[in-house]
This record gives C-alpha cells, sequence and structure tokens, in this order.
C-alpha cells in the first residue's frame, strides 16, 4: 500500500487555504500538507531555509499553486521551480479561475504537471480539490526523494 | 468576477498613440472605461506616478528612453501592491518570465489583445483580495496590540510553553514580573523554574505537566519565585493547553500577575483576626477573674446570713446574671480558643442519650421556667459516636437553650436523635421566632444576630452557634440550620460521624449527681494574691464546712505549711513573684507534705496549662471562680481515696 506524499499548497487567501484543507480533510491528505502563503515562502519550504531550517529532508510529492495567488507570481514559481536543478522534477499543479488559451499555453511551457480550471462557486471547488487530493496524493506515484509520510 | 463599479484609474505607458487609441477601445468595450492617463516616456511618467493613485499600469516594452523593465522596477519600489500588466508586441517566453518573477502580474501580447481585459480584471481581483487581506491582517494586528495593551495595563505576563523543547516564550511585562532583562533570558521553562521558590518547585513542576491525571484543563497555580534585585514575590498563573487533535498537548500558554500585594492583605488580615481572637481571649480571661471574688461572695452571703423572702429574691437574682456572666465569658473564651486552634477534643466512644441526658439536666430549669412542652424522641439501644461528650453536650446544651429562648412561652421543642447511614442525626426543633431564609447561613457566623427576632429572655453575644458549628466541624461532623421563614419556627440538625463499632461500647458516663451537701472538715489553705478572690473563697470554704486559712503570696504559704498542716492546698498559679508552680515544687519537695492535696486555680484553662501543672505537682486543676461543687465533688473524692 502506497503512503500519501506531502503536499505543499501555495496560496495567498487565508480563506482559500482552509477551503483547501477541509477538501483535503476527505482523503485524510490534510495532516501532510504544509500550506504558505507566497512565492518566496514556498521557495523556503523547499530549500528547507529561514522559517523551515531544520524541516524533515525531501521534498513534497506535489506543489499546488492556490487559485488566490496572482496569476504571474504562480508562473514566476513555477519558472523557479523548473529552473533550480534539485527542484524541477517535483510536480506542479496550478489551480486557476478560468485560464485563457496564453495562460495555459505559458504554464504548460514551463511544465506544470497540471492546470486544473475552476469556478467562484465554493462547492465545485471543493470537488476539484478533493478530487486533486486523491489523485495526487493517492494515485500518483512522486518522483524519488519526494517526502513519504513515513519519514523515509 | 467580482463587481468593478467604482471606476478603475490605468496608467498607461505607451509611446505608440494608435496603439494607446486601440487599446483604450479595447478597454470600453469590456466596461473597463474608467480614468485613463497615457503617458509616453520616463518622466511623465514618473510624474504621473508621483502624483496620481491608480489601481493598476499598463505598459509596454520598448520605449525610446525607458524599458518595462524599469517602469516595473519603479512601480515596485513606489507601489508593490499595484498590479503592472506589460502590453508588447512579440517577446520571447524567457522574457515575459523573466517579468513575472521581477513581479510583473502579467504580459499580454497586443497580437492577442483579447486576453487584456480579463486580465486586467483577474489583477483587480487579485488585489482586492489582497487587500481585503492586509485589511484583516490590520485589524488582527490591532486586536492583538489591544490585548497587549490591556495585558499591560493589568501588569500581566502572557507566556506561552513549548512542552517538547521547554521553550517559554513570553512578553515584557512577564520579564518585568520576574525581574530579568530580555538580554537575559534564557527562554526556557529551566530558567524560570531556577527562579521558583524551593518550596514551590513541586508545585511548579506539576502546574507544567496540566493535572493530565485529574483531567482538568484549566490550570491555577500561586507560587513565589525569588526575584534577584526584589525578594520574594507572590506570582499566580493561570493557564490551559492548546488541544490539539489526538495527540498529548504540546503547547500550554497563560497569562501570570503579581499578587505580592494581595497576599500581604491577606496575612495582615489574617493577623489582625488572630490578634482580635486573642483579645477576645485575653478580655474574656481577664473579666473572669473579678468574678470569682464576687461569685464567692454571693454564695457566702446566701448561705450564711439569715435571709429576709426580699433578700433571697436579690440573692436569686444576682446568682442567676452572675452565671449567666460567667457562662458567657465561657463561651466567648470557648470559641477565642477554637479559633486559635487551642482546643483539644477528648475523644472517647459516647452514646447519644447520655448527652441527651446531661444536656437536659443543664437546661431543665431553664426549660421548665419557660413552661414548654419538650419531645424526646430517642431509640433505647446507644448510638454511639466517638466524641467529646462535654464538648457535644455544649453543643446539644447550647441548641436546646436556643430553642427555648427563641420560643414565646407554651411553645414546643422536639429533640430526635437517630442512626442514618452511618450518621448520627441530632435534630432541635421548635416553634419559635424562626429565621429568615437569608440568614439560614449566617446564623452560625461569630457575633451574628437574626436581626428584628423578638428576643425572648436574655439573648447571647451571638457566640452559641458559632461554637455549636465549630464543635461539631471538630468532630467531623456538619449542622445545618432549617427554617420556613420568621414565625414558623426552626430546626437544627447535627449530624455526626458514627462510632465505627456500634454495639461493642459499654455505656459508663453518667452524669454526676451525687451531691454532699457539706465539704468534709478539712483543713484546706488558700493561696491567691488577689485578696479579695483569696478572702471570699477562704469564707465560701468556712459556710461550706472547711477548716480554712487564706495566705497571699507564695513564701506565706511554705511559712504556713508547718504549722497549719494543711490536708488541701488550693493555689493560685499567677502569683507575683513566686508563682504557684514553684510553690507546688517547694512543698512536692518536702517528704512530709507528700500527701498533701494540691489543686491549682488558673484563670487558663487550657490543656496545656492543666500538663503543665500536673507536672509541676498538683493533683487538680480547676479553672476560676472555682465552683464550689466542683469542690465538693472534689473533696469527697479526696475522701475517698485517703479512706481507700
Amino acid at each position: 500500500m502506497s503512503m500519501p506524499c506531502r503536499v505543499l499548497l501555495v496560496e495567498e487567501d487565508a480563506a482559500e487555504r482552509e477551503l483547501v484543507l477541509s477538501a483535503l480533510g476527505e482523503s485524510k491528505l490534510v495532516d501532510y500538507t504544509v500550506s504558505v502563503k507566497g512565492r518566496n515562502e514556498a521557495l523556503d519550504f523547499l530549500h528547507a531555509r529561514n522559517p523551515f531550517l531544520g524541516r524533515p529532508t525531501g521534498y513534497p510529492g506535489v506543489i499546488v499553486i492556490g487559485p488566490r495567488l496572482a496569476w504571474g507570481i504562480g508562473v514566476a514559481l513555477l519558472a523557479d521551480i523548473r529552473g533550480d536543478a534539485t527542484l524541477r522534477r517535483i510536480p506542479v499543479v496550478i489551480v486557476a479561475f478560468q485560464p485563457d488559451t496564453e495562460m495555459i499555453r505559458i504554464a504548460y511551457e514551463y511544465g506544470v504537471n497540471s492546470l486544473v480550471a475552476i469556478s467562484e462557486d465554493a462547492n465545485g471547488r471543493v470537488q476539484r480539490y478533493a478530487l486533486l487530493a486523491q489523485y495526487w496524493g493517492w494515485s500518483n506515484e512522486p518522483p524519488p526523494g519526494c517526502l513519504l509520510q513515513s519519514n523515509t | 468576477m467580482l463587481a468593478m463599479d467604482a471606476a478603475v484609474r490605468i496608467l498607461y505607458l505607451e509611446d505608440d498613440a494608435a496603439d494607446a487609441r486601440l487599446i483604450r477601445e479595447q478597454l470600453r468595450r469590456s466596461d473597463l472605461d474608467g480614468a485613463f492617463v497615457v503617458v509616453s516616456n520616463r518622466e511623465a511618467f514618473e510624474t504621473a506616478l508621483s502624483h496620481g493613485d491608480f489601481d493598476l499600469v499598463l505598459s509596454d516594452y520598448h520605449l525610446p528612453d525607458f524599458t518595462g523593465l524599469e517602469a516595473l522596477e519603479l512601480v515596485r519600489t513606489s507601489s508593490p501592491q499595484t498590479p503592472f500588466i506589460l502590453v508588447t508586441g512579440a517577446l520571447p517566453d524567457e522574457q515575459a518570465v523573466e517579468l513575472l518573477r521581477r513581479g510583473a502580474t502579467d504580459v499580454v501580447l497586443k497580437d492577442r489583445l483579447a486576453r487584456l481585459a480579463p486580465a486586467i480584471e483577474r489583477a483587480l481581483s487579485e488585489r482586492i483580495v489582497r487587500r481585503l487581506h492586509e485589511e484583516v491582517q490590520a485589524r488582527l494586528g490591532e486586536a492583538q496590540g489591544l490585548s497587549k495593551l490591556a495585558a499591560e495595563a493589568a501588569r500581566m505576563g502572557i507566556w506561552r510553553l513549548d512542552v517538547t523543547s521547554g521553550a517559554l516564550d513570553c512578553s515584557e511585562q512577564f520579564l518585568t514580573l520576574i525581574g530579568v532583562n530580555r538580554e537575559d533570558w534564557q527562554g526556557t521553562v529551566d530558567a524560570l523554574e531556577a527562579l521558583v521558590h524551593p518550596e514551590d518547585t513541586e508545585n511548579f513542576r506539576r502546574f507544567l505537566r496540566g493535572d493530565a491525571d485529574s483531567g482538568r484543563q484549566f490550570m491555577e497555580l500561586e507560587f513565589r519565585i525569588l526575584k534577584p534585585d526584589d525578594g520574594v514575590r507572590w506570582m499566580q498563573s493561570r493557564g490551559d493547553r492548546l488541544l490539539e487533535a489526538g495527540a498529548a498537548p504540546t503547547t500550554f500558554f497563560g497569562v501570570m500577575l503579581d499578587i505580592t500585594e494581595q497576599k500581604q492583605t491577606e496575612q495582615t488580615l489574617r493577623d489582625a483576626h488572630q490578634r482580635k481572637d486573642e483579645f477576645l481571649a485575653m478580655l474574656a480571661h481577664e473579666l473572669r477573674n473579678p468574678l470569682a471574688p464576687i461569685s464567692n461572695g454571693l454564695t457566702v452571703l446566701r448561705r450564711s446570713t439569715l435571709q429576709s423572702p426580699e433578700s433571697e429574691r436579690v440573692h436569686a437574682m444576682l446568682g442567676r446574671q452572675m452565671n449567666h456572666m460567667i457562662r458567657l465569658l465561657d463561651d466567648l473564651l470557648d470559641v477565642s480558643r477554637v479559633t486559635l486552634g487551642k482546643i483539644d477534643l477528648k475523644r472517647a466512644p459516647v452514646a447519644l442519650q447520655t448527652v441527651v441526658q446531661s444536656a437536659l439536666e443543664m437546661n431543665r430549669a431553664l426549660v421548665e421556667r419557660s413552661g414548654h412542652q419538650l419531645h424526646v424522641s430517642i431509640r433505647s439501644e446507644p448510638i454511639m459516636v466517638d466524641a467529646d461528650s462535654v464538648r457535644l453536650t455544649q453543643v446539644l446544651s447550647n441548641l436546646l437553650s436556643n430553642a427555648v429562648k427563641y420560643t414565646k412561652d407554651k411553645g414546643q421543642i422536639w429533640i430526635t436523635v437517630k442512626a442514618e447511614n452511618e450518621r448520627a442525626l441530632i435534630s432541635v426543633r421548635d416553634t419559635g421566632v424562626g429565621i429568615p431564609e437569608g440568614m439560614l447561613v449566617q446564623v452560625f457566623d461569630l457575633f451574628t444576630q437574626v436581626e428584628g427576632s423578638d428576643r425572648l429572655g436574655s439573648a447571647g453575644l451571638g457566640v452559641g452557634l458559632a461554637m455549636v458549628r465549630l464543635l461539631v466541624e471538630l468532630h467531623g461532623g456538619s449542622v445545618e440550620a432549617r427554617s420556613a421563614g420568621p414565625g414558623r419556627g426552626s430546626e437544627f440538625v447535627v449530624s455526626l460521624p458514627l462510632a465505627v463499632r456500634q454495639s461493642m461500647f459499654a455505656e459508663t458516663g453518667t452524669v454526676a449527681s451525687a451531691i454532699t451537701p457539706f465539704l468534709p472538715r478539712r483543713r484546706v489553705l488558700v493561696v491567691d494574691d488577689n485578696r479579695d478572690a483569696a478572702d471570699s473563697l477562704g469564707m465560701l470554704l468556712e459556710v461550706a464546712g472547711a477548716d480554712a486559712r487564706v495566705v497571699y503570696n507564695g513564701p506565706a504559704a511554705l511559712e504556713a505549711l508547718p504549722t497549719y498542716c494543711p490536708q488541701v492546698v488550693l493555689l493560685d498559679v499567677g502569683m507575683p513573684g513566686m508563682d504557684g508552680y514553684s510553690v507546688a515544687r517547694r512543698i512536692r519537695e518536702d517528704p512530709r507534705y507528700r500527701r498533701v492535696a494540691l489543686i491549682a486555680l488558673t484563670g487558663f484553662g487550657q490543656e496545656q496549662d492543666r500538663l503543665r501543672s500536673l507536672s509541676a505537682g498538683f493533683d487538680h486543676h480547676l479553672t476560676k471562680p472555682a465552683d464550689l461543687n466542683v469542690l465538693e465533688r472534689l473533696f469527697a473524692k479526696l475522701e475517698s481515696t485517703v479512706q481507700d
């Protein structure tokens, strides 16, 4: 039986973070999720520096960029990750409100693993997040070096 | 999407007028037609930026004296929250993403202008979310500031403990309370524990364990700390644990207050209370001393002179009032002793039947005079309690005399004794004046009188019921007052634990009833520096049939011994110069006087006085004023031992 991966959630808006975490609760992933507010905090976590100095080693099994993080910041973070030799393998999922073709194009250009379009409807969002968690948390096999819950 | 009712102010940096017109038209079609300022060079851009408060900045990438990247840097510096969207001709993805990484909100290509309006809407809505977020943060900060202010105003320290690491975060006020500078503070619970008074360390540790065993969540502790600069200070800390799902709590947080002054006030009050009790004890004691000769004198007068009916009545009245006064002083003394913790119960198995009988006898005259009907209900097999029978009799006697006093003539009084659920229950009920509901608890307080109660007969000092409660509680019992209200009678119920083995105790103690009418003809030497007391006691003994001689100090007593050869010496212990103890020791040292009965007379009836006089060689110890009945009994006892 596979163990769930850790999820790094990058979302600026506290209410949206709550919503994501409540959706993750369904799939029991909530205990294995770290949430941060923005690009700098995300990079701090990934590089285990500043407030995250001394965190358990390894990387999250998936990075979810939330819809309330400014689109440009999300893409910048994606570019940061893909440009870093130690981070570039980590799956990245961008959740966005009604992304247009250019947004979708550039996200894939920079190696997003999944781009999830959502609406403002909260129930619909919860369902999408739950689905995401189910797939990326339980079904997807993460690359080597990504932190497993068993801490091995 | 979020509503954009307010006119949007957009600053647009563009050197191509045609492009500017095109884009403005594009936005108007998308209902984004707000204030639209177009600038075409660096200088104008800088001026506009410094004067205008824009919601959004649009910028071309290539300008003659300027680049979009430089414009972005400017905006990020001057107003970092303002969204910045680049609107540009062909631009490689690398450059576009580089702009995003430097803080651009979006990059829109001029050949795909359809994206522009949604990009602007997105940027503005993201900005609104961010603004809300900032507002919430500001409010939160304000609230935190307020609670910090409140804590400081209350001089309350705040702490937070990580149980796993022992790290202790705390507020400035907390450090002030414990007298440690921030730079010297090590930030651990061990550092705090080092300051805790050694006697409180154990409690302190238990406090931090959170009373896990008791399951109590909210914790409170009073402890002392040794402040480096300010000596011992009392602290009160209250805390709670941060509950985390499923796991043992790892975080405690709480507040701490300096309660030293409060503690000092409490101590001052306690001291004052103690001094008051001591004063009362001393007062009662001092008042009893002059009563001795008066009481003796009265008895002498009653016994020695031929009485006219009138003087007989006056004597009887004087005697009653004298006894009443002595009883009041005894009550006062008793209460003081109990509150000072100076009363010792001589507990033994005793049948409540005996106690009831003694109390009835003590109050028989009172009951008969009052004309009340008294009903006593008690079963015949003994109900045993482990008690001091004298004290328990006092309890019941107080309740009974209260019932008599506070019931109008020809009322009813019931005494009921029963055993129930390992408890002995003694109830004294009357048809008297009753007690208002609000006073049912208070009646047991010292010096409390029910206000407006129609006192019948002589009232007390308000110590009787206080004494009852103190004595009952000393016996491990409780007492309760019940009443249906004023005028509807009251009931006092004493509950005592039953003695463990009920049937094993044979009934022994009976109320002394043998009263020798006259003292045997014995030589009695009375020694007291209070001449009135000594003389009157001498006279009293003479009247009662003894042969008495009176001296007023120790040396005179020793001098009188060889010639008078007394069989009994009544010695005041509190004489100046050679006190009673020394006199007693001197008498005992002489083998000739080994068989002389030495009786100590003292105002102090406490156990340690009794022990002290016995160790000094006294045979008996009497409290002033010596009661003739007691003396008679004592003499009778001496007689019987001599005969043995």
